[in-house]
C-alpha cells in the first residue's frame, strides 16, 4: 500500500492537534502548586473561622460505604453509597441554599434566618421547617467541603494529631492541605484530609478515610467554586403557583420515631461512653453517646419499622450477632458501623450508628439490654 | 456543490420519513398522556413530562427528552454514516469526483448537509411537540404572578420550583434545543469520519452508535472518572440544567466544549483521510 505524502502531512496536523488538545487538561493540573507556609494549628483555626465566607459552587461528594438499601432511610443510603452532585450558593450561615441535582430533577435545601426550606420536584412540595433541628438525618449539605471540613475539625480533640499535607490545586484554588488523624481507637475514622485555601480558610475537598482501606471512603469536593456573594433573592424560595407549600416544626426523624419511644430513660453512659448532650434538648427519643470521632446515635425504631429495616438489612447479608439481653444485626462498612438491637420483648429495635468499632456498638447495646432486664 | 446536497437532502422521501418518526414519537406520547391524563411523576420518566399536564408549551423539551437517548442519536448517525460511504456503496463516489470537484470541497458540502439535517431535525421535533402541546395541553399560564415578575405570567414551574415567564421559558427552550442540535453534531462527525473509512453506510452508523454506546457505559463507571469529563455523551442531559433557577451553567458551557472538540477532531480526521483516500467505488 502507498501512502501518499500528502496524507502522511494531513495526518500528523490531525494526530499533533488531537495531542495537543488532549494534552492540555493534564498539562493545566501539572502546573506546579503554590505552596503554603501556614502552621496546621493555623490553617484549622482559619477553617474554623471560614462560616462567615460567601462562596457558590459546584460541588461533586463521592462515598462508598457499601451499605444496603434500608426501608424508611433509601436517601440516607443512597447519599452514604453514591455520587451526589450539588451546586451551594452560601451568602452567610442564616441565608444559603444547596441544591441536589439529578438528571431529571432536584431537591433542595434553604436556610432563611431561622427557617429551613426544602424542595422536592418529585413531589412538587415545599416544606418549611420552622426553628433549628438539633437532630436529624443526613442531608447532602452535609457533604459541602466547607460544612463537612468545619464539622470534622469540630469533633477534634486535643489528642488528634494535625499536620500539613503538600497543597493540591481543587477547582482552580492552590488549596493548603491538612491531615487530621484521630488518637482514640474506638473510632473507625483513620485520618481526614482537607484541603483549604490558605488564605482565607475556605474547604475546597475533604477525604475521610477508614481503617484498614487504602483508599478514601468518603471524597467532597469542589469542581468549580467562587467566592462571590450570591444575591439574596438566589438563596430564598419563591414558590410558583401550583407548588404545595407545607409548614412543620417535625423534624426528618419524626417520620419514623414513635412517640411512645419518648419515655426511654438513656442511662448516662453505654459501653464506656458518656451520653451527649443535645442542643436544643432534641428528640427526647434520640440519643448520643461518646466524645470526638468515638460518638454513636441511638434511635428507637417502632417496631414495624424496626422489623422491615432489620428484615432488609438481613436479606443483604448482614451479620447476626448475640448480645446480652438480646440479639442484632450488624451492618459494618468501612467507615459507618450499624447494629440493629432488638430485646426479646417490647417489640422494638434499637438502631445504633457511629463511625465507631462494632465491638463498641455491641457492648453499648448489651448495657442497655442489661440495664432493661435489671428494670422492675 | 452545497446547493446540490441540500437539494439532495431535500429530495430523499427517508429523509423525511425519518423527521417524521422522531416528530411522531413525542406525538404518540402526547395523545396518550392527554387521553389517560397519566404522566410519569415528577423526577421519573423523560425529563419534565409530568410538567406537560398543566402546561403545553414545556412539552418541546419534554419531546426532545424522549427522543435523545436512542432516536435522534441512530437517525443522526444513519444519515450522517450514508454521507460518503453511500456514495460509495452505491457507486457514485468515483463519479462524482471526476466531475471538477475538489474532496475537500465535497466533504464540506456533505458536513453543510449535515448540519442543516440535524438542526432542522431539532427544530422540527421542538416545532411539532409545541404545536402538540398546546393543542393537547393548552398553553393559559399556570398563573399570574406577583413580584419581580409583575408584569409577566408564569408559563411554566422550573425544576428549582420557581416560575418561568413566557419569555424565560422561550429562551430556555431554545438554548435547550440548541444545545441537543449541537451534541448531535458531535455524532454526525463521528458517523462522517467513519463514512469516509468504510463503504459501507451501515458499517460507519454501527460505528458511531458503538462509540455512543461505549462512552453511555463508560459515563456510569466509577472507575473511569478519570476519562469521564471527556466522553462524547457525558454531558448530553445537561440541557435539562436550562430549566434550573438559576440556569447552571457549568455542564451546559462543558457540554459544548466537548462537543466543539469532538467535531473538530473527527472532521479534521474525515478531511485527513477523505482527501487522498484511493477511490475504488
Amino acid at each position: 500500500m502507498i501512502v501518499h505524502p500528502r496524507a502522511r502531512w494531513r495526518w500528523a496536523v490531525v494526530v499533533c492537534g488531537t495531542v495537543l488538545l488532549g494534552a492540555f487538561p493534564a498539562a493545566l493540573a501539572a502546573l506546579p502548586v503554590a505552596g503554603s507556609a501556614v502552621s496546621p494549628a493555623a490553617l484549622r483555626a482559619r477553617i474554623m473561622a471560614s462560616a462567615s465566607l460567601p462562596y457558590q459552587g459546584y460541588a461533586e461528594s463521592t462515598v462508598d460505604l457499601g451499605l444496603p438499601p434500608l426501608p424508611d432511610l433509601q436517601g440516607v443510603s443512597n447519599l452514604l453509597d453514591g455520587t451526589t452532585d450539588q451546586y451551594a450558593w452560601y451568602r452567610s450561615p442564616r441565608h444559603w441554599r444547596s441544591d441536589t441535582l439529578t438528571a431529571v430533577g432536584e431537591d433542595d435545601v434553604y436556610q432563611v434566618c431561622g427557617a429551613t426550606y426544602l424542595w422536592n420536584y418529585s413531589y412538587n412540595l415545599l416544606t418549611r421547617v420552622l426553628g433549628t433541628e438539633p437532630v436529624r438525618l443526613p442531608r447532602a449539605a452535609d457533604l459541602l467541603p466547607p460544612a463537612l471540613a468545619r464539622q470534622l475539625l469540630g469533633l477534634a480533640s486535643a489528642a488528634d494529631h494535625l499536620s500539613r499535607l503538600p497543597s493540591l490545586r481543587v477547582a482552580g484554588v492552590d488549596a493548603a492541605g491538612l491531615r487530621l488523624v484521630p488518637a482514640d481507637p474506638a473510632t473507625t475514622v483513620s485520618a481526614v484530609d482537607i484541603w483549604a485555601d490558605p488564605a482565607d480558610g475556605l474547604p475546597v475537598e475533604v477525604r475521610i478515610m477508614g481503617r484498614g482501606t487504602s483508599r478514601p471512603v468518603l471524597v467532597s469536593s469542589f469542581l468549580q467554586v467562587s467566592q462571590r456573594r450570591p444575591a439574596l433573592a438566589t438563596v430564598i424560595p419563591h414558590p410558583a403557583p401550583g407548588v404545595d407549600v407545607v409548614t412543620t416544626r417535625l423534624s426528618s426523624l419524626n417520620g419514623f420515631l414513635n412517640e411512645d419511644h419518648r419515655r426511654h430513660p438513656w442511662p448516662p453512659r453505654l459501653g464506656g461512653l458518656a451520653r451527649l448532650p443535645i442542643a436544643g434538648g432534641g428528640l427526647a427519643g434520640v440519643a448520643a453517646y461518646g466524645s470526638g470521632f468515638a460518638r454513636f446515635a441511638l434511635v428507637p425504631l417502632p417496631g414495624t419499622t424496626g422489623s422491615r429495616i432489620v428484615d432488609a438489612a438481613t436479606a443483604a447479608g448482614a451479620a447476626k450477632v448475640t448480645l446480652t439481653g438480646g440479639t442484632g444485626v450488624l451492618i459494618r462498612t468501612p467507615l459507618l458501623t450499624v447494629l440493629l438491637a432488638s430485646p426479646p420483648f417490647r417489640g422494638i429495635t434499637f438502631l445504633f450508628a457511629g463511625a465507631v468499632s462494632p465491638a463498641l456498638l455491641e457492648s453499648a447495646a448489651s448495657d442497655l439490654f442489661s440495664r432493661f432486664a435489671s428494670r422492675p | 456543490m452545497i446547493r446540490v446536497e441540500l437539494v439532495k437532502l431535500a429530495r430523499r422521501p427517508r429523509n423525511w420519513a425519518s423527521v417524521a418518526l422522531l416528530c411522531g414519537l413525542p406525538l404518540l406520547v402526547a395523545v396518550f398522556v392527554a387521553v389517560t391524563h397519566l404522566a410519569p411523576p415528577p423526577g421519573q420518566g423523560p425529563a419534565l413530562l409530568s410538567e406537560v399536564l398543566s402546561s403545553g408549551s414545556l412539552y418541546p423539551a419534554a419531546a426532545l427528552a424522549i427522543v435523545l437517548p436512542v432516536f435522534l442519536p441512530v437517525a443522526v448517525a444513519v444519515f450522517a454514516g450514508d454521507s460518503i460511504a453511500g456514495e460509495a456503496d452505491s457507486g457514485m463516489l468515483r463519479y462524482l469526483l471526476t466531475r471538477p470537484v475538489g474532496r475537500t470541497r465535497l466533504l464540506w458540502a456533505k458536513l453543510v448537509a449535515l448540519t442543516v439535517y440535524v438542526v432542522t431535525t431539532v427544530v422540527l421535533i421542538a416545532l411539532t411537540a409545541y404545536a402538540t402541546g398546546t393543542l393537547l395541553f393548552g398553553s393559559q399560564p399556570v398563573a399570574a404572578i406577583r413580584g419581580s415578575l409583575t408584569t409577566s405570567s408564569v408559563a411554566a414551574t422550573s425544576l428549582s420550583g420557581s416560575g418561568l415567564s413566557p419569555v424565560q421559558l422561550i429562551l430556555r427552550t431554545l438554548g435547550a434545543v440548541a444545545f441537543i442540535a449541537v451534541s448531535m453534531l458531535g455524532v454526525a462527525a463521528i458517523a462522517l469520519f467513519l463514512s469516509t473509512v468504510t463503504d459501507s453506510s451501515l458499517g460507519a452508523a454501527l460505528g458511531a452508535l458503538a462509540a455512543l454506546i461505549t462512552s453511555e457505559v463508560l459515563v456510569t463507571l466509577n472507575s473511569a472518572s478519570a476519562i469521564n469529563p471527556y466522553l462524547p455523551t457525558r454531558y448530553w442531559l445537561a440541557w435539562i440544567d436550562f430549566f434550573r433557577q438559576p440556569i447552571l451553567w457549568r455542564n451546559i458551557d462543558r457540554g459544548f466544549a466537548v462537543q466543539a472538540i469532538y467535531v473538530g477532531v473527527f472532521l479534521a480526521a474525515a478531511w485527513a483521510h477523505f482527501a487522498t483516500k484511493d477511490i475504488t467505488s
